[in-house]
């Protein structure tokens, strides 16, 4: 199928059967026409001569003359080889004249007869009959026949030469397309080179030798420049992969330094505050103590002069007393304040009780406001070194927590636990309460800075 | 020898010409249908062929012969036309009328080229029983070979101005003054 399909079938097939089709026709047509026209030119020519007898013969029969037709038809015989038979009759049906056997070739040749008139008279003077042998035109055909068997077979010889010539003239199209089709332009599979023809098939071979020359050109290129491509795409793949890796650790390296400087930032916020609020509470403490010392002396003198009178103790020296006392608890607490916002940077040895009650100190007007128990258990001489600040406002800021939990839970029990323990390797200070507990959630984000449950109320920077 | 002698005596004391009765048959036969197969100068009456037969004093029985012949044979008359034949002696020539057809039969030299004059002067058909008179101007006579054919003389037939069906040629044998062909 495919190769009825190719070009090549294609051309022999339509120049076979253009070549049958037109002889063909030709020959049938030809054929035709020479037998009609020749056949017509025999009726024609023998209707002539009958037409040209005849008068004659009727002359002669009216003349009386019968031995001048005799001579006379003699004379036409000799001159047309074509007539096998005449036969000439008088008005009695009896022959007057009669040359060659007319009953011999009745199943050939053409019989053509005519009436003898006498124009003169109207009568009938008699007939005559003509055979006229049709072999020449059988001769004709058949040498005709003949001359177109030969002709047939010379036009056969002819096609065959045409094909094969054909053949041969699409050989090199043939090879062009194997090898076409073979092509690779990474491998030498193809073999054709340029060629000196100037045909159809020569232009097209030198166009495709042409072309795969440049493509096997442009495909060594191709390749080349595709390795140098992925030399180089390794090279930058790994260069990048460097880059990257230096950038992630740069990255790290910078979140980190961001993260220390935002911790040193809001140290460094949290000690100005602290170092400001110290500075106020120094003036304070400065302003408070001149007096609370003034009225704790007043009460020390107005104490001894009650004793040195010998005066019983009354109500009075019992309120002395109370105002006395409340006095050192507020200039103690001036103290715990101005000790708390003075920044210390320094270890030192401390009792934790003393630190715990330093910091309770500082929420007790919120525990008593909302109405919570402190609950205070445990060892009370236990002593660490530490940074006592740093701790106080540690107990603040967790009790503080503590508290609003509490308070938020609205549970029934109110109660913040403070435990002092130690063991051999350890001193523990522990702290709970009654607010619900934190979710793990939070737990697990409670020391990243800036993170609060609080919402607004919140800075996340109290742990 | 008797009777060869007693046949001259006879034909000398008759004073005339002998004919072939089977050439006057022939002619008979035939001088009508010349008169039809010719084109002339000289119309044709429209009902009849007038025929006139000049003969000598002594041949009248011959004319009157030949005057029964075409009228045996062509009783009902020829192509619609009655047969009018007329017989008229050279004597009397002088007196001839135009007619299609002269048949001269034998007659002495004078008498046969005067009918000839006349016939030739008016352009009538001729037709003479000897054809040695086509040498003197008669147009048709018979030519008797091997076969009997009409012989006819083109020369005078032109001078007369009388075409001939082509037929009529093919079937005879045309006279020349230079010897027939």
């Amino acid at each position: 199928m495919k190769r009825f399909t190719s070009i090549r079938s294609k051309v022999l097939v339509a120049v076979v059967l253009f070549i049958l089709a037109s002889f063909g026709f030709v020959e049938y047509w030809h054929t035709s026409f020479v037998k009609r026209q020749f056949l017509r030119s025999e009726e024609a020519r023998n209707t002539l001569l009958i037409e040209t007898v005849t008068p004659v013969l009727g002359v002669n029969m009216a003349f009386g003359l019968d031995g001048a037709n005799d001579s006379y038809l003699k004379s036409v015989i000799s001159k047309n080889s074509n007539i096998i038979s005449i036969v000439l009759k008088d008005v009695d049906g009896r022959r007057i004249y009669a040359y060659g056997n007319n009953d011999i070739g009745k199943n050939s040749g053409t019989l053509i007869s005519r009436t003898i008139n006498d124009d003169a008279t109207g009568t009938v003077l008699g007939s005559v009959e003509i055979r006229f042998s049709n072999s020449y035109y059988e001769e004709l055909v058949s040498r005709h026949e003949q001359f177109t068997r030969r002709f047939f077979v010379v036009m056969v010889l002819m096609l065959v030469v045409l094909i094969w010539l054909l053949n041969r003239a699409f050989l090199p199209m043939v090879n062009l397309i194997k090898n076409v089709r073979l092509f690779d332009p990474r491998k030498d599979g193809f073999n054709m080179k340029r060629t000196r023809r100037t045909d159809e098939v020569g232009v097209v071979q030198n166009a495709l030798v042409d072309m795969i020359e440049r493509i096997r050109d442009y495909t060594n290129r191709l390749d080349s420049m595709t390795d140098t491509l992925e030399l180089k795409v390794k090279e930058r793949t790994e260069q990048l992969k460097h880059k990257t890796e230096k950038l992630e650790k740069s990255n790290s390296a910078l979140a980190e330094k961001i993260n220390k400087i935002k911790e040193q930032e809001n140290l460094l916020i949290a000690q100005s505050r602290l170092a400001a609020m110290g500075e106020m509470m120094s003036m304070v403490a400065h302003q408070w103590r001149q007096p609370l010392a003034t009225t704790t002396l007043m009460i020390t003198d107005y104490n001894i002069k009650s004793m040195l009178s010998g005066k019983q103790k009354d109500e009075r020296d019992e309120i002395m007393q109370k105002i006395s006392d409340i006095m050192i608890y507020l200039s103690d607490t001036v103290d715990d304040f101005q000790t708390y916002f003075k920044p210390e940077n320094k270890l030192e040895k401390a009792n934790l009780n003393e630190i715990v009650r330093r910091g309770v100190n500082f929420i007790k007007p919120r525990l008593e406001r909302f109405g919570i128990e402190l609950v205070y258990t445990g060892d009370k001489n236990v002593w660490v070194e530490t940074y006592v600040n740093e701790l106080v406002q540690v107990i603040i800021n967790i009790c503080n927590n503590a508290i609003d939990a509490i308070v938020e839970a609205e549970s029934g029990k109110k109660t913040i636990t403070i435990e002092i323990s130690e063991d051999k390797d350890c001193k523990k200070l522990s702290i709970s309460d009654t607010g619900g507990g934190m979710s793990k959630e939070v737990m697990d984000r409670a020391f990243e800075p800036y993170f609060s449950t609080k919402g607004k109320n919140g800075t996340g920077l109290g742990f | 020898m008797r009777y060869l002698l007693i046949l001259i005596m006879l034909f000398s004391i008759a004073g005339g010409y002998s004919y072939n009765d089977q050439l006057m048959q022939i002619y008979a036969k035939i001088a009508p249908r010349l008169v039809l197969m010719s084109k002339m100068p000289y119309v044709l009456p429209k009902e009849s062929i007038d025929i006139t037969i000049l003969y000598e004093k002594g041949d009248e029985r011959a004319a009157e012969n030949l005057r029964e012949k075409m009228l045996e044979i062509y009783p009902k008359g020829l192509g619609n036309r009655k047969l009018e034949i007329g017989l008229v002696p050279y004597s009397m020539s002088e007196k001839l009328k135009k007619v299609s057809l002269l048949f001269l039969l034998e007659g002495d030299a004078d008498s046969v080229k005067a009918a000839l004059d006349f016939a030739g002067k008016e352009k009538l058909l001729t037709i003479s029983y000897n054809r040695k008179l086509l040498s003197q101007g008669a147009i048709l006579s018979l030519y008797i070979g091997k076969t009997v054919k009409p012989f006819l003389n083109l020369e005078a037939a032109k001078r007369s101005d009388i075409v001939f069906d082509s037929v009529l040629f093919k079937i005879s044998k045309i006279y020349s003054s230079k010897g027939s062909q």
